[in-house]
C-alpha cells in the first residue's frame, strides 16, 4: 500500500515538473511574441540609425528600379526596400535594407545579396584592392523580418546601429 | 554554424573531437561533452532559441519517464493522456513558430479583418528535433523503447550536433543502444572522415556551383528567359538541392561515425529511381519513414480499401509538403507527389515497369524536376509561370544567347553532377581505399585529401555558401 502511494506521488511529482516546464515554455513564447522588438521597429528609424552611424545622412536613396538592376529583386514584393547605391562605377559603397512581408522571403533576399556581392567581387578582383577590401568587410545581418546589407568603410558601426535599433 | 564553414572545420570540430576522445571512456561523460558541444554549436546561430530547445528536452525527458511510470503501474489511460498532451505541446510549439504567420496571413486574406502580426524567426532545426522527440514519446508509449532516465543522454540524443539542424531525423529506437554503448575505433573514425569529406565536396563544389547557375537564371526576368535557359535553371536546381541536402546528410553521417554512432543513410541515389514511388524510397529516407511510421500507418495505411488508402496518402503528402514550409506552394508540392504516388499505385501499377528503362528514368526525372520548380518558387504563381516558360509559354523563344551562355557554363559541372548522382564512381572508391596494395591506398587517400584541399580553397575564397534545408 505504502509502495503504491509512493509510486503514485512520484508520478504526480513528474507530472508537476512537466506542467512547470510547459508553463515556462509558454512564458518564453509569450516573451518572444510580446517582445515585438522587430515589429515595433519602423523602417524609417532603422534607416536613420544606420545612415547616421555610417555618416551617410546627406546621401539620397536610389530609385526602386536600381534595386531590380543591382539585386534582381522586385521592391513591390516586399513591405519596404531602401537602397543607397554606389555613387559611380568605381565606388562600391552601398546600403540595402529590406523589410520582408514574410519570413520565407529571407532566403531569396540573402541569395540576391550574395549574388550582388559575388558580381562586385569579380568586377574588382585583381585591380581594385581598396574596393575588394571594402566588399570583403561587408556586413550582412538578418533581424526578424529585416535584412540589412552594407558595404562601407564604416560598415561595422552601421551593423551595430542596425542591431541597436531593435532594442 | 554550418558544417561547410572554415570555423567549423578548423576550430569547432577539432576541439570537440579532441575533448570527446580525451575524456575517460565513460559514455555518460562522452554524452555530456556531446551535449555541451551541441549547445554551443546551436547557440552560435540561435542564442535565444537554445532556451526553447532546452525546455523541449526537459518536457520530453520528464514526459518519457512519466509515461513509462504509468505503464509500469498499469495506468494505461494516464499514459495515453500524457503521451497525447506531450505530442500536442511539441506540435503546438512547432506549429506556432512555423505556421503562425502563414495562418494569420491567410485568415486576413479570407476574412474582412486585419489581425496585426509579425513574423517570428524560425528556430533552426526545430522541424528536425521536434520530430525526433515525438518519435521518442510515441515509442516509449508503445513500449518499443525504454524511457531514457539520464537527462544528459536524452539531451545529447535530441541536440546531437551532427544531425541537429538538417537531419537525418534519427529515431530514438535506432540509437538507443548506441547512446550507452558504441564503438570508437580508428577505422570507424577514418570511415566517418571519408563520409564527411565526400559530403563536403558535394556541398561546396557541386551544390554551390549549380546553385550559382540557378540563382543567375532566377535573377533574369521572365521576358529574358528562353525555354533552354529555363530547363538549364531547373536542372541546376535539381542538382543543387540533391548535392546540398545529400552532401549535408553525408557530412552528418560521417560526423556521427567519428563520434561512434551509426545513423541511417538519408539518400540512396534518388535520381536513379525508375518511378516516383521509388524516388521517395531513396530521397530523405528518414522523413519518409517517419511519416510512414507515425502518420500513415496509424491512419490505417492501405488497410480499409482503396478510398481510405488514397485519403491517407494525400494526408501524409500534404503534411510532408507543409513540413517543408509554411507556404501554399509547399502544400501543393506535397499534394503533387501524393497524387502521382496514388496514380502509380492504383492506375499505372506494373505498366510503368514494362516501359523501356530509359523511358522509366525519363518519366521519373521529368516529374521530379517539375516538382522542384514548385518547391523552389517563392509563390505558386511564379512556379506556374516558370513551368510555362519551360514549355515555351511567356519566355523569350526556344533558345537565345543567354541560354547558350548558361549551357556552356553549366555543361562540365552539369555532366560531372549527373555522373555523381549515380553509384558509378562511389562503388569504385572502396575498391581503392580498402585495397591491400599500398599504392591504391595512397591513391585513395589522395582523392580525399584532394577533395578537402579544393573544398577548403573554395570556402576561403567564396562568399556564396547558402544551405537550402536550413529554412525547414
Amino acid at each position: 500500500m505504502m509502495e503504491r502511494m509512493r509510486e503514485k506521488w512520484s508520478l504526480k511529482k513528474w507530472g508537476y515538473v512537466r506542467i512547470g516546464l510547459v508553463v515556462l515554455l509558454a512564458v518564453f513564447i509569450l516573451f518572444d511574441l510580446w517582445g515585438g522588438r522587430v515589429a515595433d521597429a519602423d523602417m524609417e528609424s532603422v534607416v536613420k540609425a544606420v545612415t547616421q552611424a555610417a555618416g551617410m545622412e546627406g546621401s539620397q536613396p536610389a530609385e526602386a528600379r536600381m534595386v531590380k538592376r543591382f539585386y534582381g529583386l522586385n521592391p513591390g514584393d516586399y513591405e519596404s526596400v531602401v537602397l543607397y547605391a554606389p555613387a559611380d562605377n568605381m565606388d562600391v559603397q552601398e546600403l540595402l535594407v529590406v523589410k520582408l512581408k514574410e519570413s520565407s522571403q529571407r532566403a531569396e533576399v540573402e541569395a540576391a545579396i550574395q549574388g550582388r556581392l559575388d558580381t562586385q567581387l569579380k568586377s574588382f578582383e585583381g585591380y581594385g584592392a581598396e574596393q575588394t577590401a571594402l566588399l570583403e568587410a561587408h556586413v550582412l545581418r538578418v533581424k526578424g523580418n529585416y535584412v540589412f546589407y552594407i558595404v562601407h568603410e564604416r560598415a561595422a558601426e552601421a551593423g551595430a546601429a542596425f542591431e541597436k535599433s531593435f532594442r | 554554424m554550418i558544417f561547410s564553414s572554415i570555423f567549423f572545420i578548423f576550430v569547432f570540430l577539432p576541439v570537440v573531437l579532441a575533448i570527446y576522445y580525451l575524456v575517460p571512456f565513460r559514455y555518460q561523460l562522452k554524452n555530456l561533452v556531446l551535449l555541451l558541444a551541441s549547445l554551443v554549436f546551436y547557440a552560435w546561430g540561435e542564442p535565444i532559441y537554445v532556451i526553447l530547445m532546452l525546455l523541449g528536452i526537459g518536457i520530453n525527458y520528464v514526459g518519457g519517464v512519466e509515461i513509462e511510470g504509468y505503464l509500469q503501474a498499469g495506468r494505461e489511460r494516464n499514459a495515453k493522456v500524457a503521451c497525447i498532451s506531450i505530442v500536442a505541446v511539441d506540435l503546438a510549439v512547432l506549429g506556432f513558430y512555423k505556421y503562425y504567420g502563414f495562418v494569420l496571413e491567410n485568415i486576413n486574406a479570407i476574412l474582412p479583418i486585419d489581425i496585426p502580426y509579425h513574423e517570428l524567426a524560425l528556430p533552426i532545426g526545430i522541424s528536425f528535433y521536434t520530430f525526433q522527440t515525438i518519435s521518442y514519446i510515441i515509442d516509449v508509449y508503445r513500449q518499443k523503447v525504454e524511457a531514457q532516465h539520464s537527462v544528459i543522454t536524452f539531451g545529447a540524443y535530441v541536440c546531437m550536433f551532427p544531425q541537429l539542424i538538417a537531419g537525418p531525423i534519427v529515431r530514438y529506437s535506432d540509437v538507443e543502444k548506441q547512446l550507452s554503448k558504441r564503438t570508437l575505433s580508428l577505422e570507424k573514425f577514418g570511415d566517418g572522415a571519408m563520409w564527411f569529406l565526400r559530403g563536403l565536396g558535394k556541398k561546396v563544389l557541386l551544390a554551390n556551383t549549380m546553385g550559382s547557375v540557378f540563382d543567375s537564371i532566377m535573377a533574369l526576368g521572365a521576358a529574358d528567359t528562353s525555354v533552354l535557359t529555363a530547363w538549364i535553371g531547373c536542372f541546376a536546381y535539381t542538382m543543387q538541392i540533391y548535392f546540398d541536402f545529400g552532401g549535408y546528410s553525408d557530412m552528418a553521417v560521417g560526423l556521427g561515425k567519428m563520434l561512434g554512432f551509426e545513423f541511417m543513410k538519408n539518400f540512396d541515389y534518388p535520381y536513379t529511381a525508375k518511378s516516383v514511388t521509388e524516388f521517395w524510397r531513396r530521397w530523405h529516407i528518414s522523413l519518409s519513414s517517419w511519416f510512414k511510421e507515425y502518420v500513415y500507418i496509424p491512419l490505417g495505411g492501405n488497410r480499409g480499401g482503396t478510398k481510405k488508402a488514397v485519403r491517407n496518402l494525400l494526408v501524409v503528402w500534404a503534411l510532408t509538403g507543409l513540413w517543408h514550409g509554411a507556404a501554399w506552394n509547399f502544400i501543393f508540392w506535397g499534394l503533387y507527389y501524393g497524387i502521382i504516388l496514388c496514380v502509380e499505385k492504383y492506375i499505372l501499377k506494373e505498366r510503368l515497369g514494362k516501359l523501356p528503362i530509359v523511358c522509366q528514368h525519363a518519366y521519373t526525372m521529368l516529374l521530379v524536376m517539375l516538382g522542384w520548380v514548385l518547391f523552389s518558387a517563392p509563390t505558386l504563381g511564379r512556379a506556374l509561370a516558370y513551368v510555362g516558360t519551360m514549355f515555351g509559354i511567356g519566355g523569350s523563344g526556344v533558345a537565345d544567347a543567354t541560354g547558350l551562355y548558361f549551357l556552356g557554363t553549366c555543361l562540365v559541372p552539369g555532366i560531372i553532377s549527373a555522373i555523381l548522382c549515380t553509384p558509378l564512381i562511389y562503388r569504385r572508391i572502396p575498391r581503392i581505399t580498402r585495397a591491400r596494395e599500398w599504392y591504391k591506398q595512397v591513391a585513395g587517400a589522395m582523392i580525399y585529401i584532394g577533395i578537402f584541399v579544393v573544398s577548403t580553397a573554395y570556402l576561403v575564397n567564396a562568399t556564396y555558401n547558402p544551405f537550402l534545408y536550413f529554412r525547414f
